[in-house]
């Protein structure tokens, strides 16, 4: 350290004065009389041995310290190349926690650190308005509340709007349903970036009459239109419509984030294709919502400046929109303005924290075996370094070969375990959820390097550092009489080894609990009742057509629902807007039945609704529990009619239920039947008042495209080629966008939660099988250090049982002090998954017991084998085993 | 080491010694390694001996500490050579040494009691 303190004296400086000295001695010797020759003779003598000297300052440089440790790092290699067992071991274990480790920070790096791939990334913001009384979910803006921030926010600079929306398109390839976002021409500036071929939308792209025209992501770009350098000009048909495409943006830029609660209301994560230029009305109205909004803050603006300043312009909403104010505070109206990063990143940031503690956790095991082996080794080493001690090696001196093993051994660990991160990396994003937001983001990069090289060498210093604890004692009890080998070793010797042991049972109990509540939380989402019969479903996703107008549109469907329900192998079939578990993008309406009238400043829950065909409730086994069900004749003739689920009846309406009527669109239907509840919104949401309307009354509103739903006999299902088929029969151009069962469905509704299960349980079942492999060598080890000790008790005539129950008491006793401190740690960190849960609490008894137990009896087994065979041992073979 | 012939009469400084020998030779002015030297054995009148092995190096240690500060220049009889001032630190580090250097001779001298003839 005195290296980088002190301004450094050059060796040839040192010389220098050396040599001045000399000279200025013959000079003196001179001038007392004597021949030059011998002057310079007697000089020389007289300084005495010139070259120690000269290796003192040397010494005094430091710089010693590195040609030391280069020749300790050459010594260590050879070291451990003789011990291949040790150093493999430790390399191994080392890499195995060094790379979950790695793996982990690498996705947490690309999602939550790492800024968006935007200029000043973090002085882009996004806008929501939240109003709790009418409705759950973000409302995102309008025209006219965009409007008004345009005019009037200062902190704000530029605020841009977008919409998803999806589009036939039928040039470059197969037909194909694919996603779109509609963006406003400031969404350029408020990212910062500019296509990387052709141009940006601009003001002339959204006037009347103007040529339609769109912009390509990249992505698609390479697969449907190959690359084409030439593609900028290129005219394609986007909804039957000639559309000119005049630019392609640049391969970073994925926007919005297809997971990112961003974009809440869209179901089924796609990635948009195409840009499409979105016209606001400068004008504006306020009810319009759902468009999404981000802004880049003034320079020299802080976030919380912005939102002060937007919650102050939330008071003089009522004023400029006549609203009344009392309704704004009815439906708890607020908004909220974060960084877009965390808006994208939203609800994952929790749980890859966690995980990122989870494979701490793990290092944490792993470098405790791994410490535990060298302390073996440093035991076994004991005769070499009280000869070393004693021909005058300093214990700086030895600490600093231990120190050069141990980081060879750690930066050889660190570069294994880049090795399985980078395995990790890839088998963690193919099988992660899509909704984990950057996720095209995810690459080991500097950061991630500079991390795993960073986590080498603190593993390699705080192992290095261990025999420092040990050398003192070294110094004074391993004096040359210790030469031979110890006979009976101290208790205390092994306190060491026994916390560490403590520690991984520990830290591997509070995994293991994680693990068991994840557990159950998914055993508990898997038991809810999704109210409709999921075995033999298939749900397949029509795009809407070419078709003009209602009429036409229902018509479409129904020659499909009639080809589909023909196939070999169908049962029944029927159709519907959105699915069940996927409706977040499901429109609600505030309901006021005729019988149950508005109580002033009630606030009701909005009711959801959806559209329905004939055999939709059959096909998906809803129950009918009133009235009758849906025919073709309700939507061939626009009867006002529509079915309600139980929640609707319960929370809605009041006395009467068939034959009550409410409005909805614009027209008053009246409640013909009452249906099951659906999960309409995920296993772990509640069931929400529902509506189910005939498809012909929604056709003509956000129709995007139908969901058919077929349930198969036992037969083998129909394939996707016939299903194909079957919709190219009634209208070529019409694309199938997704075949699924309805088993996917469920999956993947509660694929989040069983990803973080599945990586709690991996790191979990590392944590447990370090720990158990710790605990049994450990135990191994004590026990061979007894082998004398447990003989001369054979021979006095101790039972072997009473052997290995002394050995299985210390052992066991040292793994349930871990099962206590891991309960006791798992007790104060299950408050943090508490939001990861479902159905469990995070204190829940039965799984702290169950795991607290399971430990137990590995411990039990581990401490076992090494007991068992410790009274295996031949009294006079141990004996003699000096 | 010098010579052997004087080896045995004259006295191996004390550890820690040279440090405080260096300092008081250094109030006079600044000096160069060869004159400390010859300044340590002439003041003792020969009694002690410097080991040049050690004074280099004690030199460059009490430079290091900010006791001393050195710098090239050229000696009366024209050589270049590295000259050592004594810094302020130094003075004061000289002050509390020469009074612990007494009491600690003074306590030796009491128990060792008085020189004999």
């Amino acid at each position: 350290m005195r290296l980088w303190r002190r301004r450094r004296r050059t060796e040839d400086d040192f010389s220098a004065e050396i040599r001045a000295h000399i000279e200025l001695e013959i000079d003196r010797f001179i001038g007392e009389g004597m021949q030059p020759e011998e002057a310079q003779m007697a000089a020389r003598r007289s300084f005495g041995n010139l070259t120690r000297t000269q290796e003192r300052f040397y010494e005094s440089l430091r710089l010693m310290w590195w040609e030391d440790l280069r020749c300790d790092l050459r010594y260590a290699r050879r070291t451990l190349t003789r011990t291949p067992g040790f150093s493999a071991a430790a390399v191994l274990t080392l890499a195995l926690g060094i790379g979950a480790t790695v793996a982990i920070f690498t996705v947490v790096n690309a999602v939550l650190l790492r800024p968006l791939p935007y200029l000043d990334a973090d002085r882009i913001v996004a806008i929501g308005h939240y109003a709790p009384g009418l409705t759950q979910t973000n409302l995102q803006s309008s025209t006219g509340l965009i409007a008004y921030y345009r005019e009037n926010a200062r902190t704000l600079t530029r605020m841009a709007g977008f919409k998803m929306r999806d589009v036939n398109i039928t040039s470059g390839g197969a037909p194909a349903r694919v996603r779109a976002v509609a963006v406003t021409r400031e969404l350029f500036d408020v990212l910062g970036m500019h296509p990387e071929r052709g141009r940006p939308f601009y003001e002339s792209d959204v006037q009347q009459g103007a040529p339609r025209v769109a912009l390509l992501t990249h992505a698609t770009w390479r697969s449907r239109f190959g690359g084409d350098p030439d593609v900028v000009g290129r005219q394609i048909l986007l909804d039957g419509h000639p559309v000119d495409i005049v630019g392609v943006l640049s391969s970073n830029v994925v926007f919005p984030d297809p997971a990112a609660s961003i974009t809440p209301g869209f179901s089924g994560l796609r990635e948009a294709q195409l840009w499409v230029p979105l016209w606001l009305d400068p004008k504006g109205i306020f009810g319009d919502f759902g468009i999404s909004t981000v802004a880049r803050l003034t320079p020299g603006i802080t976030l919380e400046a912005a939102r002060l300043e937007m919650d102050s312009l939330q008071h003089r909403i009522p004023e400029r929109f006549r609203i009344p104010p009392k309704l704004l505070e009815k439906w708890g109206w607020s908004v909220r303005v974060d960084r877009l990063r965390d808006h994208v990143v939203g609800g994952m940031s929790r749980p890859l924290w966690i995980l990122f503690g989870t494979v701490g956790f793990v290092l944490l095991i792993a470098g405790a075996n791994v410490a535990n082996l060298f302390l073996v080794r440093i035991e076994s080493r004991r005769r070499e370094l009280t000869v070393r001690l004693a021909l005058g090696a300093t214990r700086a001196r030895i600490t600093r070969s231990f120190l050069a093993e141990s980081l060879v051994l750690a930066l050889a660990g660190g570069a294994v375990g880049l090795l399985i991160a980078a395995a990790g990396i890839r088998l963690l994003v193919a099988y992660s959820p899509a909704r984990l937001p950057r996720l095209h983001e995810v690459s080991v990069d500097g950061t991630v390097v500079a991390f795993a090289i960073a986590l080498s060498l603190l593993a390699g210093v705080v192992l290095g550092a261990l025999p420092m604890l040990r050398l003192p004692r070294l110094a004074f009890a391993a004096l040359p009489l210790d030469l031979g080998r110890g006979g009976t070793t101290g208790r205390e010797r092994h306190r060491v080894r026994r916390l560490l042991i403590v520690g991984q049972v520990a830290l591997a109990l509070v995994l293991l609990v994680g693990c068991g509540l994840m557990l159950r939380s998914v055993a508990r989402l898997y038991t809810v009742d999704p109210g409709v019969r999921i075995e033999g479903l298939l749900a397949v996703g029509v795009g809407g057509g070419a078709q003009r107008d209602r009429t036409q549109t229902v018509t479409f469907y129904h020659n499909v629902l009639d080809e589909v329900g023909s196939l070999p192998g169908v049962a029944s079939v029927g159709a519907a807007n959105i699915l069940p578990l996927e409706a977040n993008g499901m429109s609600g309406t505030a309901v006021n039945p005729e019988s149950r009238p508005r109580v002033e400043n009630e606030v009701r829950p909005l009711a959801r609704y959806k559209a329905v065909t004939a055999g939709y409730f059959e096909t998906l086994g809803m129950p009918l529990l009133e009235g009758r069900r849906p025919e073709r004749a309700d939507s061939e003739l626009d009867r006002p009619v529509v079915w309600v689920n139980r929640a609707f009846v319960r929370q809605l309406l009041g006395q009467r239920t068939i034959g009550e009527h409410f409005g909805i669109e614009g027209r008053t239907l009246e409640i013909v039947g009452v249906v099951g509840d659906v999960r309409e919104f995920g296993l772990r949401e509640d069931v929400r008042p529902t509506a189910y309307l005939p498809l012909r009354a929604i056709a003509s509103v956000g129709l995007q495209e139908m969901y058919v739903v077929v349930r198969t006999t036992d037969a083998p299902a129909p394939a996707v080629s016939a299903l194909r088929a079957a919709v190219g029969r009634v209208d070529a151009s019409v694309p199938l966008t997704t075949v699924r069962t309805m088993d996917e469905i469920v999956a993947s509704s509660v694929a989040e939660m069983s990803f973080t299960m599945t990586l709690l349980a991996i790191a979990a079942g590392v944590a447990l099988m370090l720990g158990v492999v710790g605990l049994y060598g450990v135990t191994k080890y004590i026990v061979g250090q007894r082998t004398s000790e447990i003989g001369l008790r054979l021979a006095l005539g101790a039972r072997p049982a009473d052997i290995r129950a002394m050995v299985l008491r210390q052992g066991l006793g040292v793994a349930l002090v871990g099962v206590i401190v891991g309960l006791i740690a798992a007790y104060a960190l299950a408050r943090i998954m508490a939001s990861l849960l479902f159905g469990v609490s995070p204190h829940d008894p039965a799984t702290f017991l169950m795991t607290a137990l399971v430990l137990t009896a590995v411990s039990v087994v581990a401490t076992y084998l090494p007991a068992y065979r410790a009274t295996q041992v031949d009294p006079l073979v141990a004996l003699r085993c000096e | 080491m010098s010579t052997r012939a004087t080896e045995r009469e004259r006295i191996a400084l004390l550890q820690g010694t040279l440090d405080l020998l260096i300092l008081r030779t250094l109030v006079f002015g600044s000096e160069h390694g060869q004159g400390i030297a010859r300044a340590i054995q002439n003041q003792s009148e020969d009694a002690l001996l410097v080991d040049h092995g050690s004074l280099y190096p004690a030199l460059q240690r009490l430079e290091e500490r900010g006791w001393i500060s050195a710098e090239w220049s050229t000696s009366d009889n024209n050589r270049r050579a590295r000259f050592y001032t004594l810094t302020r630190a130094g003075r004061k580090r000289l002050v509390s040494e020469t009074k612990r250097w007494h009491q600690l001779t003074a306590a030796i001298g009491r128990i060792l009691g008085p020189e004999e003839a």
